[in-house]
């Protein structure tokens, strides 16, 4: 069985370099994005098995990068984080087919947990 | 006012009443003589028209009669059939008697108006048709030429019964000495005006005058001045006879009056001034002095029992009245002054409540950042912690220790993150009807005391449940609990934990056996950002009284008597269906 490809977006570079380390140690390929629109992009290429993006960033947030990902690629479980978020934000991501919408502090045996489900789930 | 002596305010007032009194009467009378003396004028006037127009009505026929008699003259009428002058119609015009030297024209005219033969200067052309109007002699038009005001008189001319045209002779008015010596006798200064019927051409006789405007008012301007007239219409003639006075000549005696009234009211108003200084001098003197001693009592702190009493009853009254006042007043000060002390405490309280306020403001706007963005790193930290005790394969105790320390500091301080928070975003309560004892209960086992602490329950027989958010309320009474633990600082002891009936409240009190809170931190401790720990942020009993408050309740704290804080906090109790 060929290692799962998972994108990591989150505009903190530590954030993204210490999930990626954990989720590689878990045989994971890991992909790495700073914002939305580059993981939207990236997601274009159709080659990953999920996507683990954080809601608050700046200019393309995540919810904004859910709906352009999921025009492209409406298959491609999406999970997100956030520490605090707007109901609204929330209810449309939720709408918009996020996989899973995780709070922060985020417990990385249930990251794992998730993301395995997530690409059970699209299997 | 306030500045001025009492007999100088005392004169300058009968003064001024006096003045005013002075003032009314003279308008008054001043208004009453005005109006007659005008009424007086207005009927003079009114009688010397009324002697004057039928006189002047007959001395004006007597110049029709000779135009008459020239009509029926056959030059004359053949002049006028024929439209040509002849010798015999001259002569005959000629030969009429020259009444004054009041007349200027003399001629005939045909019945369209055309001039057809002309004496002395020159007659004016008629400016309408006179075989509509003209049946018998009458008097025509009057104009103005220049500055002398014209009458025509006019006899028709018959050749049988056709009219053929008109004798017209144009004459200055005039007046008889006799009519206008009447007028100027009823007043000197007075005129007599001739007008037209219309009233819009008036004369003096000598030259044209603005006259008065109708015949319905008694009074009008002329150059400035104000003249009282009255008008009457001249029988069977186009003329009216108008008497005119001036106002001034009229109001004279009266002005005169006024001015002489005037002067007498000032000297009487300046002997008033005087008397009345004099008298009021007289009674202030007594209140002068009994104000100089009560001043001593003020400011020296003499006893008012010192006063003499002196003077008529009315003095002898007000010193009674004031002794009296003076023990009132000393009772009412010492009452005022605690009213003073408990305002300025809700004063202080209130003030406190809102530096509260405003640091709650400025905390949530800073915390709602901060905190948002510690939680960044701590998950970054988090994550490293996993890492590493997952690729070190059977690390050295103390790197596991020190993993271990790291992941528990990271805890604590995702704890003070939540807490600041949580802090910032207190949720409406979500009522609900709470049984007392077993709430407690749950609170006491979500804490594990240190060793040698014990936490004992003590709730009253048959509370009413209480009416709140258990869940707001079950935070406050682990945070007492975990304060009251930390208060003993790991002596040992009892912390004890009651429920207690206070009406219509219950009352939740946590009694440690700690030093207690010193007095003058008794109020700041629940104020946030203050605490007297050396960890910590100083959030746990603001936010505790501020959910507390949201419930509908309250959170103080006393110093127990056997030493010892004891928080509790009154809450409502739920309505009993």
């Amino acid at each position: 069985m060929s290692p799962k490809r998972i994108l990591v977006v989150d505009d903190d570079p530590a954030m993204v370099a210490t999930l990626c380390d954990i989720l590689e140690l878990n045989q994971w390929e890991t992909i790495r994005a700073a914002d939305g629109a580059e993981a939207a992009t990236r997601c274009r290429l159709g080659d990953l098995d999920v996507v683990l993006m954080d809601i608050r960033m700046p200019a393309f947030d995540g919810v904004e990068a859910l709906i352009a990902i999921k025009e492209q690629q409406p298959a491609l479980p999406v999970v997100l984080v956030t520490a605090i978020a707007p109901a609204h934000l929330l209810a449309q991501a939720a709408e918009h087919g996020a996989f899973r919408i995780l709070r922060k502090p985020v417990d990385v045996e249930e990251l794992l947990q998730v993301l395995n489900q997530a690409v059970a789930g699209a299997d | 006012m306030s500045g001025i002596p009492l007999r100088v305010r005392l004169s300058l007032g009968s003064a001024a009443r006096l003045s005013l009194a002075i003032v009314a009467f003279g308008t008054i009378a001043y208004r009453a003589n005005r109006r007659g003396a005008l009424d007086a004028a207005d009927s003079r006037a009114r009688a010397a028209v009324y002697s004057l127009a039928p006189r002047s009505s007959v001395g004006l026929r007597g110049i029709l009669e000779p135009l008459s008699e020239a009509a029926t003259n056959d030059d004359i009428v053949e002049a006028l059939r024929t439209g040509n002058p002849n010798a015999g119609a001259r002569r005959a015009l000629a030969q009429l008697p020259k009444d004054s030297t009041l007349t200027v024209a003399l001629g005939l005219r045909s019945p369209t108006g055309k001039v057809v033969l002309s004496l002395g200067r020159d007659l004016p052309a008629a400016a309408f048709d006179e075989t509509l109007s003209l049946s018998s002699a009458g008097f025509g038009r009057v104009f103005a030429r220049g500055d002398t005001i014209l009458y025509e008189a006019v006899a028709p001319v018959f050749d049988g019964r056709r009219l053929v045209g008109s004798v017209v002779r144009v004459r200055m008015l005039g007046a008889t000495l006799a009519a206008r010596q009447a007028v100027t006798e009823l007043m000197a200064g007075g005129e007599l005006l001739f007008g037209n019927a219309d009233g819009t051409l008036w004369t003096d006789l000598a030259k044209p005058m603005e006259g008065p405007p109708s015949a319905a008012a008694t009074r009008y301007q002329r150059h400035g001045t104000w003249y009282i007239f009255a008008t009457r219409p001249i029988a069977r003639t186009p003329f009216m006879l108008a008497a005119v006075f001036p106002e001034d000549l009229v109001l004279a005696p009266v002005n005169a009056l006024a001015w002489e009234f005037a002067l007498i009211g000032a000297v009487i108003i300046g002997i008033g001034l005087v008397v009345g200084w004099w008298a009021n001098s007289r009674i202030t003197k007594p209140i002068t002095e009994l104000t100089d001693e009560a001043e001593a009592i003020a400011f020296a702190g003499k006893s008012g029992s010192a006063l003499a009493t002196t003077g008529g009853d009315e003095l002898r009254r007000l010193q009674a009245a004031f002794r009296a006042m003076t023990e009132r007043v000393e009772r009412s000060r010492a009452e005022l002054e605690e009213q003073v002390a408990d305002r300025t405490r809700a004063l202080e309280e209130a003030h406190s409540a809102l530096i509260r306020k405003e640091r709650l403001a400025v905390l949530g706007q800073m915390a709602g950042t901060v905190g948002h963005e510690i939680r960044n790193p701590l998950g970054v930290m988090r994550n490293v912690v996993f890492y590493l005790e997952a690729v070190i394969q059977n690390p050295p105790p103390k790197v596991r220790e020190h993993l271990a320390t790291l992941d528990q500091q990271i805890s604590l301080t995702e704890k003070i993150v939540a807490d600041i928070l949580d802090f910032t975003r207190t949720k409406p309560p979500e009522v609900e009807n709470v049984p007392i004892a077993p709430f407690l209960s749950q609170q006491i086992q979500r804490i594990v005391p240190p060793p040698g602490i014990e936490i004992r329950q003590e709730v009253e027989a048959n509370l009413p449940p209480i009416h709140a958010d258990p869940v707001q309320l079950g935070q406050v009474v682990l945070n007492l609990l975990t304060n009251a633990v930390q208060a003993m600082d790991g002596k040992g002891g009892t912390i004890t934990l009651r429920g207690i009936s206070r009406g219509e409240r219950i009352r939740v009190e946590v009694e440690d056996q700690g030093p207690g809170v010193p007095d003058e931190d008794a109020q700041r401790i629940f104020e946030p950002l203050f605490t007297t720990k050396s960890h910590g942020f100083g959030l746990g009993l603001a936010l505790s009284r501020s959910l507390a408050q949201a419930n509908g309740g309250s959170l103080d704290v006393i110093n127990a008597p056997a030493g010892g804080a004891i928080f509790f906090m009154d809450l409502p109790a739920a309505v009993v269906a």
